[in-house]
């Protein structure tokens, strides 16, 4: 269930504006991270779970995330495919850091509570591994940034940064194409413990300014190996909203209504 | 003179260069002797193995198991050293996911809803208990997988990463090796099992093993041609020749790129073997012309006499040749790739072998006897006691046997045949990679301890596409499912079948077990869009009220919820579609961990099913294959599909390619001799009657199969085809023989004569042979091993056939490609007008 949580915070690292000059790896790592900050969002997303013969399987999931006193509420609730509609779960971060996460089923017509320590795998059969995300070396204190080399990605100036994560992770080594306009990730790759072998890759389809903000809008991650890859694409964003909190609330996992 | 030399000299530097250049591109043959090598790419099963790899992930997990000879591996000490090494094993380069009882999570319902806990936390009060307890709540999941039921045994399941190469996988296992030699044992055993172990096993032995039995079969082939000429000369010459043939075809597999498989390891010892029955002719017919001289020969004699024993031997070598590359090339016929591969080889190196016993072999002869030869040192008195006797006493018995022993012989032979018959309907086929190790060795006991302890590691896999989104999920296929598992655990060989359905159960149980289902008034669910309407302000959804009447709660009881869930409306559900989205609601908790049975973590249309076997013989296989297709083809409507893989249904799919290859190669074999025999002596009765000793070799081969209860495999089926055509070469050395008679003379005579030259030779060539191959018996490979023994067998049979049944039928038939072909001939025709011109 962790893993839902995190797809959101991933979601939240790739549609970040800009924000100033840097010009170190951790630096610029410190902006990228800096201007993650948003007190509240909403998102439509839409991922498409591409098989290596081309078989798209398609889901659809809104989320709204709230930030009160530094705690983080997030409510996600399923659009599609039919068969889980309507699903909705509900993660409120405690003040110890932890997470307190229920989850309503509609054939079940109940709330129920989670409980679930931290796993890994894939989130619903997509590319994107949770528990190895966490390590995706955004975050400056995990990892050390090494700013290699400026290049120029799909007629983008770039600054490409290396991180290679303090502690063992499932990742020897991700390097970042950091856009230098607007400080969103345009690329990806993520390698082996070897540091050689590359794992997955990354690649942004798209960005646009919205919302006062530049967002990424669709991004396709595609394990080598397999070839499968996943896209998820933004349909919709706002942030900084004004949210009522009644929405973080098992009543309304359970109601379908804010009190 | 000069000429001569520098000529032979330019050949046998030449041949030396060739075969250093060939050694030394030993570095590039690529190994690979796992079955899998054996099975053409394009097979079913091969296609079908790597589709469920593809939707499901690798399957060819590697397993320790860590055990202790008495009580419980669940103490604190050692659940300390699992974890260490699950932690240790996850970090190891192309490992995808390791799964032991310190790293599982354990579902279980929670006062308000459910909890995924560790199943070992050592930080909890009373950790072991604990375990203990979580354990027995599931044990359809965990008994037999991660630990035994008698609590004896843990396993460690290693899960590669998919598409990894041999060597990568290997690399896997030295790194785990290490991790566990490194490990303070505690009193605790560890195995390794799995089908990645016995194919590391096989590599890692391949070399080894090539390395003792080329110098354990040359020491043979040493002894037989010092007992054979007892002279330093009669045994390095051969030898040279022998060497250099078996490394250019050693050197042919690296520049061809032919990968190193346990049929191709075998063409280099085969070479030394069959290629030096033509050294030996060659050999002992030089000496034999030497002995019939009294004094030293200068060296213009000497060269006529070794120029005159190669153009007597030529035609008989090329025909031997060719009959036993015909048994090679047979395999041409074969559906499996390194058995072609094998044959072409073998014939090369055949080809080879005879070059070299027809001009590098006499290119040395001329070069060591440059200065002429002394025949007084060739001579052994025993030799000269023989010759003046007439003949050696069991010749003379053989002789007698043919000609007066008409009806024993016959009848000895029927037995035989019908024995054959009835026995070989009894000879067992079998690729299970697993039987090629001794029952003695670290493997075999580690595997079948494992099996006997835990679920077993023997793998059928059986993929079912109902091809449209969630068909997998409905009730009715789930019940069929779980009935499925009921039904194949009720086998004997059959641990363990493993399904989405326990999943779903447990599930069903933890969400029902604390509250009864829609024993509350609910309401139907609204459309939510967040961003439809007023969003982001304090306004409500208009969600529209519709109160469904509850369900009777008289019936309740939270235990009969360990099911798979059919009925609607125990449910508080109307229709079977609500029960299959209930489904993928539990699904979605698992949150893609299920990846192993199903191929959308929400809406599979496909779904795995792994059975594991105790026991893999290819009955056993049969059986449950079989089970298996019944099941499915009864069950599955229109538009479903089922397939069967896994690793045993690649080793089935090999016992019966092995099974057509065998019967292939056989006829293919027989019909190749059967021409060439009869175009040799131009008469298809030659055909037939070279045929004899060919199928008393495959009489042995068989029945000695069946008694010793040796399985048709990818070694010993080889064997047939190579029998054929090197047993073919007695009767054609014995026919030929007879040709040269006069056989308007004596019966007793002429065949007397046969067998003291001939006869003899051929004794001298099966022992020789037998010899060689008795050497494989040091292989340790079973299939080598027990192909060592089945062709010392055959060759006997050929041999003693050759001697003994061929004579009988020949006097019986009295043929007339011999009888009318020679009144007029001598055998001596072409010695004597030789010996015309170097006068004794």
């Amino acid at each position: 269930m962790k893993r839902i949580k995190q797809l959101f915070i991933i979601i939240a690292l790739i549609t970040l504006p800009a924000m100033a000059f840097a010009n170190t790896g951790t630096e610029i790592m410190q902006r990228v991270q800096d201007v993650q900050k948003a007190d509240s969002s909403a998102m439509d997303i839409r991922l498409g779970l591409i098989e290596s013969n081309g078989e798209v399987r398609e889901r659809r999931i809104q989320t709204l995330t709230l930030t009160e006193n530094g705690l983080t509420n997030t409510i996600t609730v399923f659009l599609s495919p039919a068969s889980v509609k309507n699903t909705r779960f509900l993660t409120r971060q405690r003040n110890d850091g932890t997470d307190d996460q229920w989850i309503y089923l509609p054939a079940l017509g109940r709330v129920k509570r989670i409980a679930a320590s931290e796993g890994s795998g894939s989130f619903m059969g997509s590319d994107f591994s949770y528990s190895d995300m966490a390590s995706t070396t955004y975050d400056t204190d995990e990892a050390n940034h090494t700013l290699i080399r400026e290049e120029t990605i799909n007629n983008r100036n770039a600054y490409v940064i290396e991180s290679i994560p303090f502690t063992t992770s499932d990742y020897g080594k991700t390097v970042i194409w950091v856009d230098k306009e607007t400080y969103l990730p345009l690329k990806v790759e993520f390698y082996e413990k070897d540091e050689t072998t590359l794992l997955k890759r990354l690649i942004t389809d798209d960005i646009a300014f919205t919302d006062g903000r530049w967002i990424t809008k669709s991004i396709t991650m595609t394990t080598i190996a397999t070839n499968h890859s996943t896209r998820i694409e933004i349909l919709q964003a706002k942030y900084n909203i004004p949210m009522n909190s009644g929405y973080f609330t098992t009543s309304f996992l359970e109601t379908g209504r804010v009190l | 003179m000069k000429k001569t030399t520098s000529k032979d000299l330019a050949i046998i530097l030449g041949a030396i260069l060739l075969a250093v250049a060939s050694l030394s591109l030993l570095g590039r043959l690529h190994i690979d002797s796992s079955t899998d090598a054996f099975i053409p790419q394009k097979a079913e099963v091969v296609s079908i193995n790597n589709e469920i790899e593809r939707q499901f992930g690798s399957m060819d997990a590697m397993l320790v198991g860590i055990s202790t000879q008495s009580g419980s591996v669940l103490t604190a000490q050692s659940l300390e050293i699992i974890e260490a090494m699950t932690v240790q094993f996850s970090t190891i380069e192309g490992v995808d996911s390791v799964v032991s009882l310190t790293n599982s999570d354990h579902m279980q319902s929670s006062s308000d809803g459910f909890e995924a806990v560790s199943l070992y936390n050592k930080n909890e009060a009373d950790p072991i208990a604990n375990l203990s307890k979580r354990l027995a709540e599931w044990p359809e999941v965990y008994d037999g997988t991660i630990i035994s039921t008698d609590r004896t045994m843990a396993a460690i399941i290693i899960q590669p990463k998919t598409n990894l190469s041999q060597e990568a996988q290997d690399t896997i296992l030295k790194e785990l090796k290490a991790i566990v030699d490194a490990t303070p044992r505690n009193s605790l055993q560890f195995s390794y099992v799995g089908l990645p172990v016995v194919k590391q096993q096989i590599n890692e032995s391949l070399m080894q093993d090539m390395a003792i039995l080329a110098p354990i079969v040359g020491l043979l082939i040493i002894l037989v041609l010092f007992f054979s000429f007892r002279r330093f000369g009669g045994v390095l010459l051969p030898l040279i020749g022998l060497v250099i043939s078996a490394s250019i075809t050693v050197g042919i597999m690296a520049i061809l790129n032919i990968t190193f498989t346990m049929a191709t390891m075998l063409v280099p010892v085969l070479l030394l073997i069959v290629g030096s029955a033509y050294a030996i002719h060659v050999m002992s017919h030089f000496y034999a012309e030497v002995a019939l001289f009294n004094r030293t020969l200068d060296p213009g004699e000497t060269q006529v006499i070794i120029h005159e024993v190669v153009h007597r031997n030529r035609l008989p070598i090329i025909m031997a040749g060719a009959t036993t590359a015909a048994g090679f090339i047979a395999q041409f016929t074969s559906p499996l790739g390194p058995f072609r591969t094998f044959g072409l080889l073998s014939a090369i190196g055949v080809i080879l072998s005879q070059l070299s016993a027809l001009y590098l072999l006499p290119a040395l002869l001329r070069v060591t006897y440059r200065n002429g030869i002394d025949p007084n040192k060739l001579r052994t008195s025993r030799e000269q006691k023989r010759a003046r006797k007439g003949g050696h006493p069991a010749f003379a018995l053989l002789t007698r046997i043919s000609l007066k022993g008409r009806i024993p012989l016959i009848v000895i032979s029927v037995i035989f045949i019908i024995a054959t018959v009835a026995l070989v309907p009894t000879i067992k086929t079998g690729t299970n990679m697993l039987d090629f190790f001794k029952p003695s060795s670290a493997l075999v006991k580690d595997t079948n301890r494992f099996n006997s302890t835990m679920n077993g590691s023997g793998i059928l896999t059986v993929m079912i596409d109902g091809k449209d989104p969630s068909a997998v999920l409905t009730p009715q296929f789930l019940a069929a499912l779980d009935e499925f598992s009921a039904t194949m655990e009720k086998l004997p060989a059959v641990g363990k079948v493993q399904t989405v359905t326990p999943y779903i159960k447990r599930m069903n149980l933890i969400m029902n077990k604390d509250t009864e289902p829609y024993s509350k008034a609910t309401q139907t669910e609204a459309s939510f869009d967040f961003f439809g309407g007023s969003f982001g302000l304090d306004a409500d959804f208009d969600v529209e009220e519709d109160v469904i009447e509850t369900n009777s709660a008289v019936t309740w009881d939270p235990q009969t919820y360990h099911e798979i869930p059919t009925d609607p409306a125990k449910y508080g559900l109307e229709t079977d579609q609500d029960l299959q989205n209930m489904i993928s609601q539990y699904l979605l908790l698992y949150s893609g961990n299920l990846n192993n049975f199903i191929n959308d973590s929400l809406e599979p249309n496909a779904t795995l099913i792994t059975i594991q076997l105790q026991q893999s013989d290819t009955q056993i296989l049969r059986d449950t294959t079989a089970a298996i297709n019944t099941y499915w083809t009864d069950y599955l409507d229109n538009g479903w599909e089922y397939a069967i893989g896994g690793g045993e249904a690649i080793a089935l799919a090999l016992s019966d390619l092995v099974t057509k290859s065998q019967i292939y190669s056989l006829v293919g074999a027989l019909l190749i001799v059967w021409v060439l025999v009869s175009i040799i002596f131009r008469s298809p009765a030659a055909g037939f009657l070279g045929l004899i000793p060919v199928v008393f070799a495959l009489m042995g081969i068989f029945s000695f199969m069946a008694l010793l209860k040796i399985h048709l495999d990818i070694i010993t089926s080889l064997l047939a085809a190579l029998a054929i055509g090197i047993g073919v070469d007695y009767a054609i050395h014995f026919l030929a023989a007879f040709q040269r008679q006069d056989t308007s003379k004596d019966q007793k005579q002429v065949l007397a004569r046969v067998m003291n030259t001939t006869g003899r030779a051929i004794v001298i060539n099966a022992a020789s042979v037998i010899i060689g191959f008795s050497g494989l018996i040091f292989s340790r490979f079973m299939p080598i091993k027990q192909m060592g023994i089945l062709f010392c067998v055959s060759m006997l049979f050929a041999g003693i056939s050759s001697l003994t049944v061929l004579p009988m039928v020949i006097h019986m038939w009295q043929p007339k490609f011999i009888y009318n072909h020679n009144a007029n001939k001598s055998e001596q025709k072409s010695i004597t007008s030789n010996k015309r011109r170097i006068t004794p």
